[in-house]
């Protein structure tokens, strides 16, 4: 329905993992001063269940291609997703994508490229297409009774695309109007893709977040078919199929379908080096007669399987992480300057991970709400946080995964991600387990590390803010809509922060 | 492409909610596939209470959703439903400012509020054992708020940033408003948008919050749903605890209702947007309220034409054409007058004309021929499985409940829902479309895009 309009953003969480009711103490509910002695408060909390995440099984293919399997019966439905690790700048940029694209677009041997469509359209599933930063996903959902059909489907895209040309074509021009309306018109999207470009080499598959009409002119037919059978192989493929099935059913399946599938070996991953920082940075990627600007305050975090993880995620939770965080008490309810603001982690396969404190601001108070987001970090890193910060943010953090594992879809997610980053199963328990256990001193040690953010980037109206924002350093202004070409540099106002 | 929201589910209220008294009604035959185990009952203080047990996580959703929004508002005072709506969340008697949010999260939740023209919710999302909060939560908020002037400027402030994040700073979201004030023309209700505009917004008082608080908060202008993993007697039992002394009000204002005026011309706007890239087009045409047989037809329409990129308009206009980035077809799902529309942002090579032309084929295609069968097969399938696949989360169940309960008059009506979509015949969608797709009712709106350099 199109005219509701949210109140708070639904809280983010990273991941996310079973409940456990059981996990930390309560936190103490305040009671106003008007409050009668004979009215203490909410009557007190009922039994609470464990949830553990569910068993994921799994059978590698003599091929092999690896099939996991959730079993949840509920329902008489079955989540699918085939997923390759080939991310958004694998190989190339745009070349992931547009190749995923255009699986679904070219058609097959047997099926024109309209057919496919329609075939997977008749069982009522709609076919989903998405290249992230690690891995293209193929996901449909589908009644229990399809399942056969469905993975058969998947099978004959990934394994006899046509590739015809003119749907290339057709889907590169698709493409660049995409990458020119985002340029233009998602300051969020502008911003997300100087900060990757700004942050890793351009060497790192991670330096190119998306794509601009130059990368997609790059690609042609004979690329897309190299970047197919580099990457679409069954050692660095792996099926998922979560909800009324059995791994036997499932892996079955599969041997029917990608049973004779062959490939050379999982592309080995690229290092992701980091561009040396020589203080902080500003760039503004230039968009002109913006209402508000999209302000990002970034620093990074180790790589994602550092053993202080829970501790970084509550010290993103206590900052960013939702209604009760100091982002949003103070920008957003006390100053006034956002009707979004939080604190984020970008998770990568490997290599530092970004760490995001955003604000989306109107263009008159930039600075001002970047001062927001800068004094709410150096808090951070000055100010330990108190006691029932930690417990908020460690009890949501534990027991929200439950509420996202509500449906057979999520959990066929959480099972990619659970894969993509290679965090092995059993990871969303041990996890929780972790997480419970942060205290002050884990988290102001990381704290210190990730809140110090070496780039600002900010989507904004830069003939009316470039100024203002050289107070905090040298301010570089870049034209999104022409491959963010560089327009001005403006040298750091002399009493730079 | 927009997806299916789960059937419109929504018509004219104009009978007052027939619900059953307490005790809790005994739970009907379990339907197939859903398996909806639904019980509803009502306080004597007249809150509408319907529970949906689940064991299968072990979660639940609390939602409280008031008779109030949009709709109900007054020229001058677009955008007031939601601003209230923000208000809800500072404070209460006795819950200070800023613990909602902390509580929630503190207990391992979620929360939000929304508003649309028909309603406004609040909801919690919680593992289980924190039932009494949210309820506790919810009833101190309807008992009591307790706001101030500073609070109410801040909160002023916040939702004039979400108008500019919404609506200013967004393309094709003034097009959009745009097009609803031209279909809804003459008819205020639905003609404006649920954020309203930044002159009313900025003429808001703190009075009109406490009596707006006064008139719409209370049990007896409320449903309270609640799914999840719970024992139906025991949450019973905490509803009448904590919400049995909440006071009805007397005289809740009634919605003034009244009706679209009928068009007998197409009208046209444009929209010079300077956020656009591309530029679109946007057709509009009032139809009947949700829940009527016609208005099942019209959403079967809307798919035949839009939904998945095997629909009519998608595949000739994106996929073989090359006209169009993308194609919307959608009904908005009013329980009062709804709006049909079409929206499709054309490519860079793309012909206005050329996108009309198809656009109106496939309208006329459907006027006189109706879909085909396997077309019809497709639909039914695909409504079926957006049912199964909808009502998943504890979330979706107690808001789709509540809204039945509000809007009809009984929750349990959403176990035969789908079966009004599965009797829609081809000649139902074919009179439908010819009823009331035609020109002389159509409203479009042209979007123009900023040129490069260009400032407006």
């Amino acid at each position: 329905m199109k005219s509701v309009f949210l109140f708070t953003a639904l809280l983010t969480a990273c991941g996310a993992t079973p409940v456990a009711s059981s996990g930390p103490p309560r936190v103490t509910i305040p009671v106003a001063p008007s409050a009668s002695v004979a009215d203490p408060g909410p009557p007190p909390s009922l039994a609470s269940k464990e949830a553990l995440f569910p068993k994921v099984a799994r059978r590698v293919l003599p091929n092999g291609l690896e099939v996991a399997v959730v079993e949840a019966h509920a329902l008489p439905i079955v989540q699918v997703r085939l997923f390759v690790r080939a991310g958004m700048g694998y190989g190339g940029p745009a070349l992931a994508s547009l190749t995923a694209q255009l699986l679904k677009d070219g058609g097959t041997r047997s099926m024109k490229n309209t057919e496919l469509v329609e075939r997977i359209e008749r069982l009522g599933a709609t076919l989903s297409v998405q290249t992230g930063l690690d891995s293209t996903v193929l996901g449909l959902g589908i009644t229990k009774e399809h399942l056969s059909e469905a993975i058969a489907i998947l099978a004959e895209m990934v394994r006899s695309p046509r590739f015809e040309e003119t749907e290339l074509d057709k889907l590169k021009a698709r493409a660049t109007d995409e990458a020119e309306d985002s340029a233009r018109s998602d300051g969020s999207w502008t911003a997300t893709r100087v900060l990757f470009h700004e942050l890793y080499q351009s060497t790192s598959p991670y330096a190119v977040y998306d794509a601009s009409p130059a990368d997609i002119r790059k690609v042609t037919g004979k690329t897309v078919r190299t970047f197919h059978r580099r990457f679409y192989v069954p050692k660095n493929t792996t099926l998922v199929v979560a909800g009324d099935t059995t791994l036997d059913l499932a892996a079955d399946v599969a041997v029917h379908s990608f049973g004779t599938w062959a490939g050379g070996n999982a592309p080995v991953r690229e290092a992701v080096p980091l561009v040396a920082s020589k203080g902080r940075r500003v760039v503004i990627a230039h968009r002109p007669q913006s209402a508000q600007s999209d302000v990002f305050a970034v620093g990074t975090v180790p790589q994602r399987d550092t053993p202080d993880w829970p501790a970084i995620r509550v010290a993103t939770q206590v900052l960013g992480g939702g209604p009760a965080s100091r982002l949003f008490m103070d920008v957003r309810e006390k100053r006034s300057l956002a009707y979004q603001t939080r604190a984020s982690l970008i998770e990568l396969a490997q290599g530092p991970q970004p760490v995001v404190a955003y604000a989306g601001t109107r263009t008159a108070k930039t600075a001002e709400a970047l001062d927001g987001l800068l004094e709410n970090l150096e808090r951070m890193v000055t100010a330990a946080p108190s006691e029932d910060e930690l417990a908020t943010a460690r009890r949501y953090l534990v027991d929200v995964f439950a509420i996202r594992m509500e449906t057979v879809g999520a959990i066929a997610d959480m099972v990619v991600t659970e894969s993509t980053l290679g965090l092995g199963d059993g990871y969303w328990d041990r996890y929780r387990a972790k997480l419970r256990t942060v205290d002050a001193k884990a988290v102001g040690e990381v704290s210190r590390a990730m809140f110090r953010p070496t780039l600002i980037v900010v989507a904004g109206d830069a003939d009316v803010i470039g100024t203002s924002l050289t107070r905090f350093g040298v301010v570089t202004v870049v034209d999104p809509e022409h491959e963010f070409r560089l327009v001005r540099t403006l040298p750091a106002a002399a009493a730079a922060r | 492409m927009r997806p299916l929201v789960l059937a419109a589910l929504v018509a004219l209220a104009s009978a007052p909610a027939s619900v059953s008294a307490e005790p809790i009604a005994a739970p009907e035959p379990e339907p197939r596939p859903l398996g909806l185990d639904i019980r509803r009952a009502q306080l004597p203080n007249g809150l509408r209470v319907v529970l949906a047990v689940d064991p299968t996580s072990p979660t639940v959703a609390v939602d409280v959703v008031y008779d109030v929004g949009a709709r109900n508002e007054v020229p001058g005072r677009s955008g007031f439903a939601h601003l209230f709506e923000h208000m809800m969340f500072q404070g209460s008697s006795r819950v200070p400012r800023g613990e909602h949010f902390r509580l929630v999260t503190a207990h391992g939740g979620t929360l939000n509020g929304t508003t649309s023209s028909d309603r406004t919710n609040y909801f919690e999302l919680l593992p289980r054992s924190e039932l009494p909060l949210a309820l506790w939560l919810e009833a101190d908020r309807m008992k009591s708020l307790d706001i101030s002037q500073s609070n109410f400027e801040n909160q002023r402030q916040v939702v004039k940033e979400e108008y500019r994040m919404r609506i200013e700073n967004r393309p094709y979201a003034p097009a959009n408003i745009e097009l609803q004030a031209t279909v809804f023309e003459g008819h205020f209700p639905y003609s404006h948008a649920t954020i309203g505009t930044m002159a009313d917004l900025d003429s808001a008082s703190l009075d009109w919050v406490r009596a707006f608080h006064n008139s719409y908060y209370a049990p007896n202008n409320a449903v309270l749903a609640i799914a999840g993993d719970i024992d139906p007697d025991e949450t019973l039992r905490l509803v009448r605890q904590i919400f049995g002394d909440a006071k009805p009000v007397a005289n809740v204002p009634k919605y003034p209702g009244g009706t679209v005026p009928e068009q007998t011309a197409e009208r046209q706007r444009t929209v010079n947007d300077p956020h656009a890239k591309l530029p679109a087009v946007f057709y509009g045409w009032a139809a009947p309220a949700s829940r009527q047989r016609e208005h099942y037809a019209l959403e079967l329409a809307a798919m035949a034409l839009g939904d998945g990129e095997s629909s009519r308009l998608y595949r000739k206009l994106v996929r073989e054409q090359s006209q169009a980035l993308e194609v919307d077809v959608s009904l908005w799902g009013h329980r009062g007058p709804d709006m049909f529309e079409i929206d499709v942002k054309l490519a860079a090579s793309g012909s206005l004309a050329r996108v009309q032309s198809v656009v109106e084929e496939e309208i006329d295609s459907l006027a006189r021929n109706g879909p085909t069968p396997a077309e019809l097969t497709k639909l039914r399938q695909r409504i079926k499985h957006g049912f199964l696949f909808g009502l998943q989360s504890n979330y979706a169940r107690a808001q789709q409940l509540a809204e039945f309960e509000l809007y009809w008059g009984d929750a349990t009506l959403l176990r035969s829902e789908l079966g009004h979509y599965l009797t829609v015949s081809a000649d139902d969608i074919r009179r439908a479309v010819a009823s009331t797709l035609t020109k002389a009712r159509r409203s479009r709106i042209e979007v123009r895009p900023r040129t490069e350099g260009a400032v407006q």
